[in-house]
């Protein structure tokens, strides 16, 4: 009686999951695959999991370059330690892509940077946009002031000049509605940009196809072949900023990065200091 | 005590690179200790222009390569950030360390996460054996090649 209940429990929030946009379309492999242009791929698919960060760790294929896993709903998806990422089933893309890079760990500076670039572009070529997309230091994808997508990256030092890297990306596609007021910030999703619904296996397709390339791109030349790109996206560029980072508040001016990718801010005594971590917000 | 003894101390503190020293003479003492960088994120930028090559990671503090008093009086293997970022002794603000001194590690444990943009570094036990002693504080900005724990081997 008991386990009925909860199914019919589990059900009902599927319902009210689903019930803001139609037609349905599900995450399909072969779909993806079929249209996919990036070779020697692992990918899977699967309905339900922890976080995709984890679950691609425990399917990563050596033989292939890269593994990756798709999910329509995670049940502990997370941000920056371990904040809730919102995954609610069949509406957004939740993804994670294992992939190896022969450098060592601090030549990685700027690779979230990139992989902010790369959902950016990727979204251009897809979707019909009326204003352009913006990168919020280090690399939430912004639309209008509000954050489309998102991305955590882990990374596991395999020996001194090999490491794998996780990106977990988070993309806001049909989403329409957040009744239980999960998501603590300012947000978007294609669906509220373009009012157009959208195919995510047509989307995860080139995702994956943009994010490999940039990550190719930046594995032979580095962070440096994309500085001229960043300041054409940089969202907190010349603006009144608020950083808070663990131990501290404090307030500038955005002053674009780094060659490393580190923030640098103006401050009041006109002195400029770069950051490597912490949350920024634009200031009215 | 002769003011040039205390001269010479600090001369002698600022030369080696000892965190702390203390002499006694008779019924006088007295005690140098070096002035510790405040623990911060910021990193000096040089130029104000953003587009300007800049700085190497490794010379962004003048302390990087001065050991502290802990490095000083224990032995052992010391584990060594190998990147700039922000230090993390547990996966989120309100779990436990990933490892507590007096904890036995093996090579290739997670002993602490660096954080630099997003991007979370698993940083591993380079040897096997004891946690002796953890060198940084929870949430501090650490530079390339900082010690960070000191492991017994055993």
């Amino acid at each position: 009686m008991k386990k009925i209940s909860l199914n019919s429990m589990k059900a009902s929030k599927l319902l009210s999951d689903l019930e803001f946009h139609e037609p349905l379309i599900l995450l399909d492999k072969s779909k993806i695959k079929k249209i996919l242009n990036t070779k020697s791929m692992k990918l899977e698919v699967y309905k339900e999991v922890d976080s995709t960060n984890d679950q691609v760790k425990k399917i990563y294929d050596p033989k292939k370059k890269i593994t990756v896993c798709l999910a329509e709903t995670q049940t502990q998806g997370r941000g920056r330690f371990q904040r809730h990422w919102h995954s609610p089933f069949a509406q957004n893309i939740y993804i994670s892509l294992l992939y190896p890079f022969d450098k060592n760990i601090s030549e990685l500076a700027g690779l979230s940077l990139v992989v902010g670039l790369a959902i950016c572009t990727m979204l251009e070529s897809c979707c019909e946009l009326a204003k352009p997309l913006l990168v919020k230091w280090p690399n939430d994808v912004m639309y209008e002031g509000q954050k489309l997508a998102g991305s955590l990256i882990e990374v596991q030092a395999q020996t001194h000049d090999a490491c794998q890297v996780i990106i977990g990306i988070g993309l806001n596609v049909n989403m329409q509605l957040d009744p239980s007021k999960k998501i603590k910030q300012a947000w978007t999703s294609l669906k509220e940009c373009t009012n157009q619904f959208y195919d995510r296996n047509i989307l995860t397709a080139s995702l994956l196809d943009h994010v490999a390339e940039y990550l190719d791109r930046f594995s032979q030349l580095g962070l440096k072949f994309f500085l001229n790109e960043w300041r054409t996206r940089d969202h907190l560029f010349n603006k009144p900023i608020h950083l808070k980072s663990h131990h501290k508040e404090l307030r500038g001016i955005g002053q674009g990065i780094s060659e490393y990718g580190h923030l640098l801010i103006k401050l009041n005594d006109n002195s400029i200091r770069a950051f490597s971590a912490g949350d920024t917000t634009l200031l009215k | 005590m002769d003011i040039r003894k205390v001269r010479k101390l600090i001369e002698l503190i600022n030369e080696t690179g000892v965190a702390e020293i203390e002499i006694h003479e008779g019924e006088e003492s007295v005690r140098v200790t070096r002035m510790q960088p405040i623990p911060s994120q910021m990193i000096y930028a040089p130029t104000p222009a953003p587009a300007a090559a800049g700085y190497a990671a490794p010379n962004l503090l003048p302390t990087e390569k001065s050991l502290s008093k802990d490095e000083q009086t224990l032995s052992g293997h010391i584990v060594r950030a190998p990147m700039v970022g922000t230090l993390y002794v547990s996966n989120a603000p309100e779990q436990p360390p990933i490892v507590q001194v007096g904890d036995r590690v093996n090579k290739g444990d997670t002993i602490c996460i660096i954080e630099a943009m997003k991007m979370f570094n698993q940083i591993e036990a380079d040897a096997s054996g004891v946690i002796k002693a953890r060198l940084v504080e929870n949430g501090v900005a650490v530079e390339y090649d900082q010690p960070l724990f000191i492991i017994e081997e055993k």
